[in-house]
């Protein structure tokens, strides 16, 4: 019997997973109708999640966990049993008399931002304060050795706006998720100087949020929902997949947006400015592939010792509450059937993969690099 | 006793006639003040005529999310309204996060135990900012009030639309008959069958055809 799932979702790249289930029939393949419904604010997404409009939904990684810390207006345990996407923000700044910095150097980066922010913080809007932009942008600044409040403040407004505010001066600077970026460079309105990727190799960005009571009463029909994002997620890894996968989210009713400036992200060849220069990043964003679907219980330490103290939360408590989060039980358990790879453990070392690690030749399962910036490691014991 | 009157010809800008004094404690006796943030002057008065009726209450309208902290901080509501798909409710969210957590705490919703009323207000779209500290019971009939205008604003808008394409339906299909009157030298009434019976036959709605008729006519002469 098809099961219906009501699922909303953000107009963004890293949406894929959920429209390519849906598009080409791996949801179906699972008995489930997916009715995606695109949603204007990441608030929305949280409200109709909580009060069971959505059974499922499109979530920044922290939110399930700020969620079941009770911050951000509505109370509710939220959990991640699967990883969405990895990377994809992207930092624009204004267009302005000054050198950008060199692409993707974070070095460069923190000394122009420190040097902007001499007459008080410099404004940067990000989609949302429970969101990787901010922890990703606090976790740069904190370990440069500046105090984060004093050099960067934060201004919200969704993705597909922020375009707008960068423009109309209300900020010096967004840090925003793919394809938003691009628009920004294709308008010349903006130049961008650094994709998170540069900060944090492997930071999990985008997860599927479901309620854990409604993941408890509904154990089998959540597996089959992570196995038809799971194939997803395979077939957009596939080389051939791009040109189909960015007609796909072009369509007004997903990203709606031009594929070429979708096609950026993905490719790892994005345009810098206005000017046309180009910067390669592989890591720019990835949606595909085997590694990026695990929902590390180290990823979900690392946010929540990072964002304690910001969101005014016991850092142990936080920590607790994210191990609790992210499931990675959930995720071994729905994909035992699909014979797909699965690391040993729960947890790894943060930072310690400088380069892809093959872990599996014969199954061709292998870890991305997930070095941070400054070399340093994250030992979540 | 109303403190303030709404001008709802000119919903742009923000008004208000409170006397602000920053340390305002919530007292039973006052009435409670709403700010209603809507863009949208008819649903905005549609609101604010349903909470007169209601009760007692202050109420501020802000058409213009520009300067929301500064606003807000004027105005120092105990309940605001805002429509659950605004776009800038994420924004709305940081600011009010930022305009006093500790000491006003605000949160969203009045009860999370009460779970019908919350997925009521969901559906109808209305989303509610109630600072923390206030009785359940003061807050109930606002939303309530706010659901049931939400609704029947929701209402209007589909009667409107239903209104329009039904015109414009009548439009097109009155032009396809009057082409195929023209060019095959019919009556009005043949005219209109052979509309139905191409719509019948292709599965399609006569306004469909009469659209595709009135394209390609276009198109040819």
């Amino acid at each position: 019997m098809t099961t219906l799932l009501n699922c909303g979702f953000i107009p963004l790249t890293d949406a894929a997973p959920l429209i390519v289930a849906h598009e080409l029939g791996f949801a179906e393949e699972e008995n489930i109708a997916l009715n995606l419904k695109r949603e204007n604010s990441w608030s929305s997404i949280r409200d109709k999640l909580a009060f069971g409009v959505y059974d499922a939904a499109h979530m920044l990684a922290p939110m399930p966990i700020a969620m079941s810390l009770g911050k951000g207006q509505v109370n509710s345990k939220i959990i991640a049993p699967m990883v969405l996407s990895m990377n994809g923000d992207s930092f624009v700044f204004k267009t302005n008399d000054e050198i950008a910095p060199r692409f993707n150097d974070t070095a460069a980066f923190i000394q122009y931002l420190v040097r902007q922010a001499t007459n008080g913080p410099v404004r940067i809007g990000v989609p949302f304060m429970h969101s990787m932009h901010v922890a990703l942008l606090r976790f740069l600044i904190r370990q440069s050795g500046f105090n984060p409040a004093e050099i960067v403040d934060f201004s919200v407004a969704p993705p597909f706006v922020l375009a707008e505010v960068l423009k109309s001066g209300e900020v010096d600077g967004v840090f925003v998720g793919a394809p938003w970026a691009a628009q920004i460079t294709d308008l010349g309105t903006g130049t961008l100087a650094l994709n998170g990727s540069a900060i944090w190799a492997a930071a999990p960005e985008k997860v599927l949020g479901v309620r854990q009571e409604w993941g408890e009463r509904n154990e089998l029909i959540l597996h089959r929902l992570i196995r038809a994002i799971y194939r997803a997620q395979l077939w957009i890894e596939r080389p051939n997949s791009q040109d189909t996968l960015c007609e796909i989210l072009a369509r007004s009713k997903y990203v709606g947006i031009q594929s070429d400036l979708i096609q950026q992200a993905f490719s790892g060849q994005m345009v810098l400015d206005a000017k046309g220069r180009v910067g390669h990043d592989p890591l720019a964003l990835r949606i595909g592939g085997t590694d990026v679907g695990f929902p590390w219980l180290s990823t979900a330490i690392w946010i929540a010792k990072n964002e304690a103290p910001a969101w005014g939360v016991d850092e142990k408590w936080a920590i607790e509450t994210a191990k609790n989060c992210f499931r990675p039980d959930i995720y071994r358990n729905a994909l035992m059937s699909a014979n797909s790879p699965m690391p040993d453990g729960n947890c790894k070392v943060e930072g310690s993969l400088n380069e892809r690690q093959t872990i599996n030749a014969a199954q061709d399962y292998y870890l991305g690099p997930d070095r941070f910036f400054d070399g340093s490691v994250f030992d979540p014991n | 006793m109303l403190q303030s009157t709404v001008p709802l010809q000119c919903p742009s800008y923000l008004f208000t006639h409170k006397s602000s004094t920053n340390k305002r404690k919530i007292s039973v006796t006052e009435p409670l003040h709403i700010v209603v943030i809507d863009p949208d002057k008819e649903r905005a008065f549609l609101i604010v005529d349903g909470l007169r009726e209601t009760m007692d209450y202050k109420i501020s309208v802000i058409g213009e999310t520009l300067g929301l902290a500064r606003k807000l901080r004027d105005l120092e509501p105990d309940i605001i309204l805002i429509d659950l798909e605004d776009p800038s409710r994420d924004s709305f969210e940081q600011v009010i996060t930022a305009l006093g957590p500790s000491e006003r705490p605000v949160a969203m919703f009045v009860d999370q135990t009460d779970d019908k009323m919350m997925r009521a207000a969901i559906d109808a779209g209305v989303s509610a900012y109630v600072v923390n500290g206030l009785r359940k019971d003061r807050i109930k009939p606002v939303l309530e009030t706010a659901i049931a205008r939400f609704h029947s604003f929701g209402r209007m808008k589909a009667e409107l639309e239903a209104t329009k394409t039904a015109l414009a339906e009548r439009k097109t299909i009155d032009r396809a008959k009057g082409l195929l009157m023209k060019a095959r030298g019919l009556s009005e009434e043949e005219a209109y069958a052979v509309l139905r019976k191409t719509a019948m036959d292709q599965g399609r709605r006569v306004s469909e055809v009469a659209d595709g008729l009135v394209t390609a006519a276009g198109l040819l002469l």
